[in-house]
């Protein structure tokens, strides 16, 4: 069974006939462990998508099922939510309290986690987002990347199953969307579900899967490669390539044989380097 | 502009009193600003002063600190002794002066000591009240509060949500400071002059700020809400706190000492009644 099946799934804003839905009976499924990218341009229902998925969000039409566990049903909805963690864009607007351990606490606090319980998965995200230095410092002085790791850290106290990011590294700078995406690299790594909105083709390099989105509808569902290799979707869903796929374009249509399909700049620099030899 | 607001103006180091329980911090802190309105004589505020010298060496705040929350009200503290001293006409006349038919312009010793002594007991319940800011971080505070409204929870009073939301604000008082100095300089980089003209023109120049940051700060708590919900955020019982309050050893001397400071203040007040004659013969 997938870890996350969305079935003909609807959502419309507001009850009324005029404004188009934000999402069209889409279906698709995501197995336990995989790294997937959302993209689109802005008002495409990524981030409705990514709301839907948690159950913040109830479908109009059709199911979210989340480990099997339907996300319209009231009863069950904490079990959803504290299974499919959510990181949003503000790194400001999503935090609770004002020390970062009392952040981090707060989830394992809604679920009714015993206290010893809770200090200990206090430490354990902290160090593993590389956050436990900064554990008894004020957060509204870090800065937004370090920001955004303690809001991950806040997800993975709840000890979740699936890691959701909604544009999570848009409001940061280089550096601080280095040190995220590396965090939750590692993550996907240690066999959590990744689900990145984003809009940085990086950062879809990075994962094994792309989802695009245009107007409400899946226009692409395929690995990253294959997204970079069609002009057609690129261009109809707004998206542009990453840096070293255009360098790639670049040399290729200027007669240089790059053999590899690789999206790493280290290994592009090898190829190049072999291809001069 | 926003430079002086003294708030969640904690001073982060270990010590006794950073280390008592925020319970008996907030009720003994409760006990120090009602027992120094009972106080009647110099020698009891010169013992007040001497009680706060005490509390400030063992909580290991730099005097300065202090005196920076006093200088905070020292308008409110002048004006008030300024009110005491041309309003009070009873006791023993030092000048006195017939203005109109109706009023006489009259100073007296009593007008005098109420004002020295008003003064004196504001500067100290400031002086008290900053000594917990100084030494609790706001999440203890809220905690302490929490836990002491309890009873509450009988009469069905939203005990948990009260404390949730005192945790909020106080969690977004650095945030939305941050965001009026950025309108500030973004309606500056406009034009917008906020330091000319009379208070009427002054106080319509702060509506260009005011009003976006209105719209941002709901929301903010639009997008908050989200996160909380995200985060299995339900004010029910089964909500569990990662830190237990815990009374120890310190929070009995504590208790013992304000009792003692404060039981002094009652006694001299009721039995001793003035022990000032004794004291300063001659000046009163």
């Amino acid at each position: 069974m997938p870890q996350i099946e969305v079935k003909n799934v609807g959502f419309q804003y507001a009850k009324s006939e005029e404004r188009d839905s934000a999402l069209k009976r889409i279906s698709f499924s995501i197995e336990k462990g995989e790294f997937v990218s959302l993209v689109g341009k802005n008002g495409c229902g990524k981030s409705t998508l990514a709301k839907l998925l948690n159950g913040l969000f109830e479908p109009s039409e059709g199911t979210v099922l989340v480990t099997g566990v339907d996300t319209s049903n009231e009863d069950t909805i904490f079990e959803v939510r504290s299974k499919a963690g959510m990181v949003f864009q503000n790194p400001d607007n999503q935090m609770v309290a004002t020390i970062v351990e009392d952040d981090v606490a707060f989830g394992p606090e809604n679920l009714g986690v015993e206290p010893s319980e809770i200090v200990k998965r206090v430490d354990d995200s902290l160090a593993a987002v590389g956050m436990t230095e900064y554990k008894t410092a004020t957060a509204s002085r870090l800065s937004g990347g370090q920001k955004q790791r303690i809001a991950i850290a806040g997800v993975l106290a709840m000890k979740p199953e699936i890691l959701i990011l909604d544009e999570a590294t848009s409001m940061l700078d280089p550096d601080g969307r280095e040190d995220v995406m590396s965090v939750v690299k590692k993550m996907n790594e240690d066999g959590i579900t990744v689900i990145n909105i984003t809009h940085d083709m990086s950062e879809v390099a990075l994962s094994q899967r792309v989802i695009a989105l245009k107007e409400g509808e899946i226009i692409f569902d395929g690995t990253p490669k294959a997204l970079f290799d069609s002009t057609e979707i690129l261009k109809r869903a707004n998206l542009d390539l990453p840096p070293v796929g255009k360098l790639k374009r670049t040399l290729v249509e200027s007669g240089i044989k790059i053999e590899g399909d690789t999206l790493d700049e280290d290994e592009l620099a090898e190829e190049i380097w072999q291809s001069l030899k | 502009m926003f430079k002086d607001i003294a708030f969640g103006q904690y001073y982060p180091t270990s010590s006794f009193v950073h280390n008592l329980d925020p319970r008996i911090k907030l009720l003994l802190t409760v006990l120090f600003i009602v027992t120094i309105f009972f106080i009647q004589t110099y020698f009891s505020f010169l013992v007040t002063l001497v009680f706060l010298i005490v509390v400030i060496l063992f909580s290991r705040v730099p005097v300065l600190s202090v005196l920076k929350s006093v200088k905070g009200i020292l308008f409110l503290v002048l004006f008030a002794a300024i009110i005491n001293l041309f309003f009070v006409s009873t006791g023993e006349v030092i000048y006195e002066k017939v203005i109109t038919d109706w009023w006489t312009f009259r100073i007296t010793w009593d007008g005098v000591h109420n004002s020295i002594k008003l003064t004196l007991r504001l500067i100290f319940l400031i002086t008290g009240a900053s000594i917990i800011s100084l030494t609790t971080t706001p999440m203890r505070l809220t905690d302490g509060i929490e836990s002491l409204l309890k009873p509450l929870k009988v009469i069905k009073f939203p005990v948990h949500d009260i404390a949730i939301i005192m945790s909020i604000a106080l969690r977004f008082i650095p945030t939305l400071l941050d965001e009026t100095h950025k309108t500030i300089n973004a309606q500056k980089a406009r034009g917008a002059a906020f330091d000319t003209g009379g208070l009427i023109k002054k106080a319509k120049s702060m509506l260009p700020v005011l009003i976006p940051l209105f719209v941002s700060a709901f929301r903010r708590a639009d997008e908050l809400a989200f996160a909380m919900d995200a985060r299995c955020y339900n004010a029910t019982e089964k909500r569990t706190k990662m830190r237990k309050l815990k009374l120890g050893w310190r929070d009995l001397i504590a208790t013992l000492f304000v009792a003692g400071y404060a039981t002094f203040i009652f006694v001299d007040r009721y039995y001793f009644l003035g022990l000032d004659h004794v004291l300063f013969p001659g000046v009163f």
